[in-house]
């Protein structure tokens, strides 16, 4: 099987590469092993979807567990039909490379409109440069009015509420969709009306399944939860350690402050 | 209990008052009686007794999940909150449950003199019956703990629309101590009770802190000062014979102050004061700390009634003689309070004394002194102001002494709960002793969520050790704590207990050399303890 892949690093260049791996459908989505040689996050792009798999995965805890994406689209779509119905706006975020196209692939045109926030626009047009098809959206520019926007949904780059662009709404519902918002205090603390949780990550089964089904036997943890999870491979009999970075990774809190999921 | 975990979900979901009343009112149209009763109950944090203690339900989760306990533990600490760790390490559920919230609630309470093995049983089997939401609410139910952002006021507004009944009536009944064991919903809620309406206090007239210069106040002779007392406010009602004392948080404290109970009899009809609940002793107020014990005691003993007295510090009267006084000039209202307090030598009724000064710079010395007082600064009242509804700006205000500050170096972190799971918050702070340092006091409050942020990150890469879920980090950080009193503390390390502190200032300018030393502190405690 042969995929287009396009890497995103950490300096945000492109790059489109080729390359020749296995894939299987698990939980809803793709496990897919590859060797890297350098540590880039990887976006996997093929016609039916988007996906990134990235090497520093934090989220090694049994708390996070995935539904099926679909069983999560469903819901967004449904929270936007609901306020399409009460003529309330929908605000939609994620992370503007990868998430937010997953995003827009998953909303279902035939509620209203969709719109796209300035940033995620152009990254739009750079992952359709790569042969990515998309949904026909539209940009968030100044000509879209109040009205335009009721029942409609707009796509935005998350933590992005405080901006003018909550003053282009009449009313509106603000959600977030990040794998984050499994959390309660997360969901509360982002202060939007909405969680969903969808990640880009594998969660802790998968990520079980990954390590058992590479066969390694020793397994580098560089992110996250790192000292837990060494300990919970040791305890398995596996050897691990832990590589120290500079940073523990991305963290719930930081959202904000890091676009790099 | 789909229903109930619906609610909660609509609850959780919106921060918009208007969605969350109408949420809860759908709700008390739709649900079965006995449910609507304990809804009522859990969002006024009455639960029933624990069934189940913690560490069985920490033991039995794991077991359930296949992972190690410390594993959980771990889990847990991210989480922030048991019930909803534990919902989401389960596994998926096998079958689902059509028992109603009020059905689950009585099981467990049936539980409560069981032996531990039945108890298992019973625990495990609910959990493989029921949904991720509904796990977290059955969790809930055990642990306590349901914050949803939902005030008594809203439930109380959501009440109203459901039956038609007025809200401050429902304020009324839903007060006291009943538990839906020993009550119903027809009972509580829709009978009327006697003499409901002679309860039914005023709002409390709140002030700003002042924030004018001296001349934009006007002249000195149309201002009365008085002392900003520390304790609790409150609204004493006396109307036919009975006494209500409310708070601010239009809670009914009657029962928690027994020793107002006598002026039932002795006020007359239709006497409504507006005061303090101040712990007093030998003619002097004392710190706010000693009122703490009385706060939260459904139930006063003996000893500890005299160990802490109380009285009332009487700022106002705005019913005289069962009419409304509230839009009479202070001075007018002051004359009746002064009069009627006359009549009531009684030493649980003072009058709060007026200040006298003759211009703003004499007033301010007044000020700086009023903590020796055990007072919180002065309060300025217009002499003509009416008694207004809530917190207005112009007539009243209330002028504070400055916190008293320490700078201190953050020793310790540990993520915060609920909203702040995931960020470090929570901070223990310490002064020198020499070259070690000695941790002082603990703050959570003061910071901007940017600054929450940035420390967290700070603490993350900079942690020494761990204690659970403790970091203790590298001593850099200096901070200029707030605070409002200090007392002296066998409890503690260093000696001294503060008030209220607080993170005034991140001192990103200070060396943590340049902190304060615990000598620094003695000294603080010498002028002000």
């Amino acid at each position: 099987m042969e995929l287009n892949l396009l890497f995103y690093r950490l300096d945000t260049s492109l790059v489109r590469r080729k390359y020749a791996l296995s894939f299987e459908e698990k939980f809803g989505s793709f496990l897919v092993t590859i060797k890297l040689k350098t540590m880039v996050s990887v976006v996997i792009l093929n016609r039916y979807d988007v996906m990134l798999l990235s090497p520093n995965v934090l989220l090694e805890l049994p708390i996070y567990s995935w539904l099926p994406q679909a069983q999560i689209f469903q819901q967004i779509n449904q929270w936007w039909q609901h306020n399409r119905e009460n003529k309330i706006s929908t605000l939609l975020m994620g992370y503007t490379l990868g998430k937010a196209q997953r995003l827009t692939s998953g909303l279902d045109p035939s509620i209203g409109r969709i719109f796209t926030h300035g940033d995620i626009h152009n990254m739009n047009e750079v992952v359709k440069l790569a042969g990515v098809k998309l949904p026909a959206t539209r940009l968030l520019d100044s000509s879209v009015t109040k009205e335009d926007l009721q029942g409609a949904i707009v796509v935005a780059p998350s933590g992005i509420t405080s901006s003018n662009l909550m003053r282009r709404f009449k009313e509106v519902s603000i959600g977030n969709a990040s794998g984050w918002m499994q959390l309660r205090g997360a969901r509360r603390r982002g202060s939007t009306d909405r969680g969903f949780v969808l990640s880009d990550h594998a969660d802790w089964e998968g990520l079980n399944q990954a390590i058992a089904e590479t066969g390694a036997e020793k397994i580098f943890v560089t992110h996250g939860y790192t000292e837990v999870f060494k300990k919970w491979l040791l305890e398995k009999g596996l050897d691990a350690e832990i590589v120290k970075t500079k940073f523990e990774g991305e963290q719930p809190e930081t959202d904000d402050l890091s676009e790099n999921e | 209990m789909q229903r109930f975990a619906r609610l909660f979900e609509a609850l959780d979901q919106t921060t918009k008052t208007t969605a969350k009343v109408s949420a809860l009112t759908d709700y008390f149209l739709e649900a079965p009686k006995p449910d609507r009763l304990w809804t009522i109950a859990l969002l006024s944090h009455k639960r029933p007794k624990r069934s189940v203690n913690t560490t069985l339900l920490r033991t039995w989760a794991s077991e359930v999940a296949g992972l190690p306990l410390w594993l959980f533990e771990e889990s847990y600490h991210i989480v922030g909150d048991l019930a909803e760790a534990i919902a989401l390490v389960l596994p998926k559920p096998q079958t689902s449950s059509t028992r109603s919230l009020s059905e689950w609630i009585g099981m467990l309470i049936k539980l409560t003199n069981d032996d531990e093995e039945t108890k298992k049983k019973f625990i495990i089997s609910a959990w493989a019956e029921l949904d991720h939401r509904e796990r977290f609410i059955f969790n809930k139910v055990i642990t306590g703990g349901f914050r949803v952002g939902v005030s008594q006021k809203l439930v109380t507004r959501a009440l109203s629309k459901a039956t038609g009944i007025n809200e401050n009536m429902l304020t009324h009944r839903l007060m006291g101590n009943w538990t839906p064991m020993d009550t119903t919903y027809d009972a509580l809620i829709l009978q009327p009770l006697d003499n409901e309406d002679d309860s039914k206090p005023y709002p409390f007239y709140l002030a700003y802190a002042l924030d004018l210069d001296f001349d934009q106040l006007g002249p000195v002779g149309q201002w009365q000062a008085e002392y900003k007392w520390d304790g609790i406010r409150g609204q004493l009602i006396c109307r036919n014979s009975s006494l209500y004392l409310w708070s601010r948080g239009e809670d009914l404290m009657t029962a928690r102050f027994p020793e107002f109970g006598p002026l039932a009899t002795t006020l007359p009809h239709g006497t409504v004061i507006d005061g303090e609940i101040l712990p007093f002793k030998d003619d002097n107020p004392m710190s706010f700390q000693h009122l703490q014990t009385r706060i939260g005691r459904k139930n006063v003993p003996k000893k500890i009634m005299n160990n802490t007295p109380v009285i009332l510090m009487c700022y106002d009267l705005i019913e005289h003689d069962g009419k409304d006084i509230r839009q009479r000039p202070l001075q007018e209202r002051r004359i009746l309070l002064e009069s009627l307090l006359e009549g009531h030598p009684e030493n649980i009724l003072r009058l709060s004394p007026v200040v006298p000064f003759s211009d703003w710079l004499a007033l301010d010395g007044i000020r700086q002194n009023a903590r020796q007082l055990h007072s919180e600064g002065l309060m300025l009242k217009r002499l003509h102001s009416e008694y207004k509804n809530g917190r207005k700006r112009g007539d009243w205000w209330k002028w504070k002494i400055d916190p008293l500050t320490i700078d201190a170096v953050l020793l310790y972190a540990q993520q915060g709960h609920g909203r702040r799971a995931n960020l470090f918050t929570d901070y223990t702070f310490a002064v020198w002793h020499g070259d070690n340092l000695v941790p002082f006091a603990k703050a959570y409050s003061g910071l901007t969520d940017q600054e929450f942020l940035e420390i967290t990150k700070y603490v993350r890469e900079n942690t020494l050790e761990r204690f659970g879920p403790v970091r203790a980090v590298v001593p850099n950080l200096v901070f200029e704590l707030a605070f409002e009193g200090i007392q002296a503390s066998t409890r503690h390390k260093s000696g001294v207990a503060l008030r209220f502190p607080r993170m005034h200032r991140w001192r990103k300018d200070k060396h943590p050399k340049e902190a304060n030393t615990l000598q620094d502190l003695k000294d603080i405690l010498d002028s002000y303890g």
